[in-house]
């Protein structure tokens, strides 16, 4: 072995040779994790929140080609009963969206209509702090759902992975918690810390790692803020060694080469060599579409629909299906009404969506009451049928075990998207 | 008045005006500054050492003589939208942070790009980046329905929230509602009819793309029918004076009495404390700054002046109280370290690493600040940037023209070599405040751990090589740990 291997090289051997370096075992630590409260049918079960940020519109998602109503008020915009993907006598799939019209049709999709939450007052930042932290209520909860949920269902300190976000430079707002430190990971590369310059001796690298370490400590005394910083610094280092694990993988299925594919890959890895994640959040940004919506709005479904169905297979190749629920979550629908003429048009922001159920614990199907064009709000949006705190109701009662109410506060029955195991 | 709460702080004999306080105020008004650096501000006394931050001028004499000498921008847009290796824009703009001599004028043009959060990944073309940054540049310090008009006019904003393309046919609500939400008032100062007005109002607002994309009104695009704003009503305009009508509603929106409130908390949030805007303790500071900022104008410079002095401001608590943004550490870091050609250095990409890459915020609202950076992603980032700036080739004739740090420098300032004498020196560089006289004095133990370190540092350079050449080695081992210290990621 080479006496000038760097640090990542090393971690990359290592987690290759299945052993770590006695110089690094400080910060190793069984690999099993102990899953605290978590009934014992519930261990192993994981939550991805895949985010369309920007407001996904979602009646141009699940079309309602035979509603008068939705061709009136998009002529240039309404999927056409011709090109949409079946569904239904009523509905029709947007057309980029051929897995999931295929997967839907096979029993493998839930998808909720009318999904969102009383009093929505448009923005983009308000909407996304109220599906984030689970509460209309202000002020909004620093932390999030998940965060929350980490909080009640584990013990102690619970391991940095535990809530992570894939594609992020900072964790989502879901993830915070009282207790526990959501991680952002950009890109999986980006875990990896190096602690001595390329081609450094083995003794140099070890004096840096040993001095960073000797001075980390000490340095959150001088205030609140500083006090964060090496807290982040310690989990970044517990963060590298658990990722670099996920180094070693070969896909078993074609995956496309996007950010979103690359990103719920990644959650493979994770879930497949084991790491303590429990909850994922992803994202894929664009879908602002005030203007000149429908290429680019057909594009991001292509790009949702293939990382969906890429991701659904690798975890079936791999035998994990049934330890994975995945969850769609928007800023909001957009107004019914298109906005300007012709290949221009686009749609403002809107209130009530559609939501998407994939994966375990799912009941396939249509859910929800269809969205009456009729009976728009005083703005010419949707209303809600559906509060999206039952749906989250549900992932934490019948997917997780666990009791919705530390959560999401009283009142909020499990909804019957997701498959009730008691 | 609760301006009582801004009094100025006037030095006492227990409480002179030191050091620590200079330092303090070179974090949060520029990006910190060296021990000498801080002894000059000091013998400027408290009025004086503000004034040499909020004292600026829109056009910075200095660095465009500077520029000239260079031969003219270092933009260079023959690569229209730049990415990888040719990023012009961010290159000039990160160029101006590290080597221009006012900072404050620096800090406030991010902070007008955090706020106007626009994304060339939608935008697409540079050159109306860069023209926005001027605006920014320009009027950045001055007040804020400038600004606010300027915005408005702004073709990259146009592009950004499809205001372009918004006619009386079929106003588009993008721009209309951030105006009120995210730039001017705050959500819950208005309402959905209010945006549906505003959105009337700036029809025909729109870009010359062909000529390069230059404000344009176009009367024919433009809502020329009466309208309804804030509850009043806003008489409409045919032809050419359809304009005046964006103006007129610009103008009720600064005059709006949440707007000195929400310009007072932007600049507490970015110069002062990261708890906004719920935190009950800093209430009165918002209620006291909005006084402040409607007193002068919503004059951006005259306001932060009065927070400068302030005696709230100095307060120990305040100390070392916010995380630098990504942006803000690297330039410090470049800074400290005297990196020559900056615009070499690949910073643009130590940012965006760090999660901040400059023309890409992660949406229109801009990024979290605070304990977001405090995260393990940013953290991993860091230790990763610090080793690199460390790692910039040193200062020689071979190495003209490219990013270069001057280790001999660096390290001469150190005298006889000694392993104390290299730490201070470099600590006098990165982070003053950590020597034996500072305010976060190392203890015992961490001193001891860094002077192992250095000695060991000093060591382990290969004997083979000349002294000159071993002590450079030594130098950069040094700064990396240094500059990977939480401390200098605070503010």
């Amino acid at each position: 072995m080479s006496s000038h291997l760097s640090r990542r090289e090393l971690l990359q051997r290592a987690a290759a040779l299945g052993a770590l370096p006695a110089w690094l075992a400080p910060f190793a630590r069984a690999a099993a994790h102990a899953d605290d409260t978590d009934p014992p049918e519930f261990a192993d079960r994981c939550v991805v929140i895949v985010q369309l940020h920007g407001g996904n519109d979602g009646l141009n998602t699940l079309a309602p080609v035979a509603d008068d109503l939705y061709h009136r008020a998009r002529p240039s915009l309404a999927i056409r009963p011709a090109e949409g993907l079946a569904l239904d006598e009523h509905n029709r799939w947007h057309p980029s969206l051929v897995h999931l019209a295929r997967r839907y049709a096979e029993g493998g999709v839930a998808a909720l209509q009318g999904v969102g939450y009383p009093a929505p007052n448009l923005s983009h930042f308000t909407s996304l702090d109220i599906w984030h932290s689970a509460s209309v209520t202000t002020p909004l909860p620093a932390t999030g759902w998940l965060g929350r949920l980490a909080d009640t269902t584990r013990r102690g300190e619970y391991p940095p992975l535990t809530l992570l976000a894939l594609g992020h430079d900072v964790a989502p707002h879901a993830l915070r918690a009282a207790r526990g430190l959501p991680v952002a990971v950009p890109r999986l590369e980006d875990a990896a810390i190096t602690v001595a310059p390329e081609g450094a001796a083995m003794d140099e690298a070890e004096a840096r790692r040993a001095a960073l370490v000797a001075l980390e400590r000490g340095a959150a005394s001088a205030s609140p803020a500083a006090a964060r910083l090496t807290a982040g610094v310690r989990a970044a280092r517990q963060v590298a060694l658990d990722l670099a694990r996920a180094a070693d993988f070969t896909p078993r299925v074609e995956w496309p080469k996007d950010n979103l594919a690359r990103d719920l890959e990644l959650v493979v890895r994770v879930i497949e060599k084991r790491l303590p994640s429990r909850f994922f959040f992803v994202s894929q940004a664009g879908y602002d579409t005030h203007a000149l919506q429908r290429a680019p709005h057909a594009d991001l479904l292509r790009v949702l629909d293939g990382a969906l169905h890429a991701f659904l297979s690798e975890l079936a190749a791999r035998g994990l299906s049934d330890r994975v629920l995945v969850m769609t979550m928007s800023d909001f629908g957009r107004r019914v009404r298109q906005n300007g003429f012709g290949d221009r048009a686009g749609t403002d922001h809107g209130a009530a969506s559609m939501q998407l159920l994939l994966g375990a614990g799912i009941v396939p199907g249509l859910h929800g009451a269809p969205p009456d064009l009729a009976q728009l709000d005083e703005h010419g949006n949707l209303r809600h049928t559906v509060d999206f705190r039952a749906v989250y109701a549900g992932v934490i009662q019948s997917w997780l075990g666990a009791d919705p109410e530390p959560v999401l506060g009283p009142g909020f029955t499990p909804h019957a998207a997701l498959r009730s195991l008691a | 008045m609760t301006w009582d709460l801004f009094t100025p702080f006037e030095p006492t004999a227990s409480d002179p005006w030191d050091a620590a306080k200079a330092l303090h105020l070179a974090r949060r008004a520029g990006f910190g500054a060296t021990a000498s650096e801080a002894e000059e501000l000091v013998a400027l006394g408290p009025e004086g050492a503000v004034e040499r931050f909020v004292g600026y001028s829109p056009e910075d004499a200095a660095l465009e003589a500077d520029l000239a000498a260079r031969g003219g921008a270092l933009v260079d847009f023959t690569v229209e939208r730049g990415v990888g290796p040719v990023d012009p824009l961010r290159r000039w703009w990160l160029y101006r942070m590290v080597h221009g001599g006012q900072p404050l004028q620096e800090k406030l043009v991010l902070l007008w790009h955090d706020h106007f959060a626009c994304q060339e990944s939608k935008v697409v073309r540079q050159p109306m980046l860069l023209t926005q940054n001027k605006t920014f540049r320009g009027l950045g310090g001055g007040p804020f329905r400038a600004l606010l008009g300027a915005v408005a006019r702004d073709a990259a904003m146009l592009h950004f929230l499809d205001n372009r393309v918004s006619t009386k046919e079929a106003p588009n609500e993008n721009w209309a509602r951030e105006l009120l939400e995210l730039f001017a008032l705050g959500v819950d100062q208005y309402t959905q009819r209010d945006v549906v007005e505003l959105a009337r109002v700036f029809t025909g607002w729109t870009t010359a793309d062909q000529d390069g994309y230059r404000f344009e009104f176009d009367p024919a695009l433009h809502d020329a029918d009466d309208k309804v704003f804030f509850g009043a009503p806003l008489a409409g305009r045919a032809g050419a004076a359809g304009i005046e009508e964006g103006d007129e509603a610009l103008d009720r929106i600064t005059q709006h009495p949440e707007c000195a409130r929400f310009v007072a908390t932007k600049l507490l949030g970015w110069f002062a404390t990261h708890d906004l805007p719920a935190e009950p303790s800093v209430l009165p500071a918002i209620d006291a700054l909005a006084e402040v900022v409607r007193a002068e104008d919503l004059d951006v410079q005259s306001a932060l002046r009065v927070l400068f002095r302030s005696r709230w401001f100095y307060a120990p608590e305040r100390r070392f109280a916010m995380l630098r943004n990504p942006v803000e550490y690297v330039v410090a870091a470049a800074r400290a370290l005297g990196v020559q050609n900056a615009d070499r250095a690949g910073l643009e990409r130590a940012t965006q690493r760090m999660g901040m890459q400059l023309l890409e915020p992660p949406s229109v609202g801009g990024w979290e600040h605070g304990a977001a950076w405090a995260g393990p992603g940013t953290a991993a980032a860091r230790l990763e940037v610090a080793l690199a700036l460390s790692e910039l080739p040193h200062a020689a004739r071979r190495t003209v023209g490219r990013a270069t740090i001057d280790l001999a420098a660096l390290g001469a300032e150190s005298g006889d070599g000694a392993a104390a004498a290299l730490v201070d020196a470099l600590l006098a560089r990165v982070c003053p405040d950590l020597l034996p006289s500072g305010v976060l004095a190392l203890d015992s133990e961490r001193r001891a751990a860094l002077l192992d370190f250095a000695r060991g540092a000093l060591a382990r350079a290969p004997r083979e090589l000349e002294p000159a050449k071993r002590r450079r080695i030594a130098v950069r081992a040094v700064l990396h740990v240094l500059l990977a210290l939480p401390e200098v990621a605070l503010a």
